[in-house]
């Protein structure tokens, strides 16, 4: 599936990208790291996708991970969250050249299968022939159906910070 | 009688509390102790979640298993973590593994070695995914 888009140049990917998300509230803080996101970008078009698996993002709290996954985001029926959406300013990057360059993405995020269109503020810095990109946003499990009983509710902020750290590197086959 | 059904309700009620803070508090599972649902090679498991990924994941998502196969990147994660990529049918994608910060160190281990890991399946996105890897052998 993928072969055929990496094989063509100004193709960026990784395979261990990390996302992750903090809530916080009076009662506690919670934090969960993904370290195995895969992005594709591709630099001509400014074409980005990524793909996050439910059951990779790790919590120092087993209870509080299962709890995730089994009751909150029902990993087993929806396994993968994504992002497909295009830098709407691609042109301003230079991939060519070192530097930190700040981009806007819109595209539409699924999570718990369903899809929103959303629109964030990033960066992307060129260090030779990486490309890392960071973004932070927020989002609402409100909004992607997720239910979250009375009994915790107050335990888990109405918006999560989302954090993206991804070092892209060229694809080259 | 009466102080008897009391002290027997309390005593009760201290094993309730005691479990609650135990799950609560309870560990990630210990996978060097665990029993994998399958020892298997690498590309094994990699055609088995290509022909049927639904099928793969009511076996392997969320559960542990132990895989050996041949050294194909070892790669340093933007947080210390380790990703070792473990060849699957062709040359692009695999079985990749993760490996926690200060779980092993990477200078041991070489493209073209033959490992066998243990660790948790998170599913698949172009590679299938092992979480909390563990080593269990090293063959250089």
């Amino acid at each position: 599936m993928l072969t055929g888009f990496l094989n063509a140049q100004g193709k960026y990917f990784t395979r261990d990208g990390h996302i992750d998300f903090f809530s916080s509230t009076a009662i506690e803080d919670i934090k969960a790291n993904n370290n195995k996101v895969t992005c594709i970008l591709d630099a001509e078009t400014g074409e980005i996708e990524f793909a996050v698996l439910m059951k990779a993002f790790e919590f120092k709290k087993a209870l509080m991970e299962e709890h995730f996954n089994e009751n909150y985001m029902e990993s087993e029926k929806f396994p993968k969250s994504k992002f497909q959406g295009k830098i709407l300013n691609i042109k301003e990057v230079d991939f060519t050249r070192d530097g930190r360059y700040e981009v806007r993405v819109k595209g539409f995020l699924t999570i718990h299968g369903v899809s929103h269109e959303v629109e964030a503020e990033g960066l992307i810095e060129v260090k030779s022939e990486d490309a890392n990109v960071f973004s932070e946003f927020h989002v609402s499990p409100e909004d992607y159906n997720i239910e979250i009983p009375g009994v915790v509710r107050e335990k888990i902020a109405k918006e999560l910070l989302v954090t993206i750290d991804v070092l892209l590197k060229p694809f080259k086959r | 009688m009466k102080k008897k059904i009391l002290m027997g309700a309390g005593f009760i009620l201290l094993l309730i509390l005691a479990y609650t803070i135990y799950q609560f508090n309870k560990p990630h599972q210990d996978i060097a102790a665990a029993t994998p649902v399958s020892v298997l090679n690498a590309k094994e498991l990699f055609t088995e979640f290509e022909i049927n990924e639904n099928e793969a994941n009511q076996l392997y998502l969320g559960k542990i298993v132990q895989v050996t196969g041949i050294i194909y990147s070892v790669e340093e994660g933007v947080k210390g973590d380790l990703n070792v990529l473990l060849m699957g049918d062709d040359d692009m994608f695999g079985v990749a593994c993760n490996f926690n910060k200060d779980q092993l160190n990477e200078n041991e281990l070489n493209n073209g070695d033959q490992i066998t890991i243990k660790g948790e399946c998170a599913g698949m996105l172009s590679d299938v995914v092992l979480i909390r890897c563990i080593i269990v052998k090293i063959e250089g």
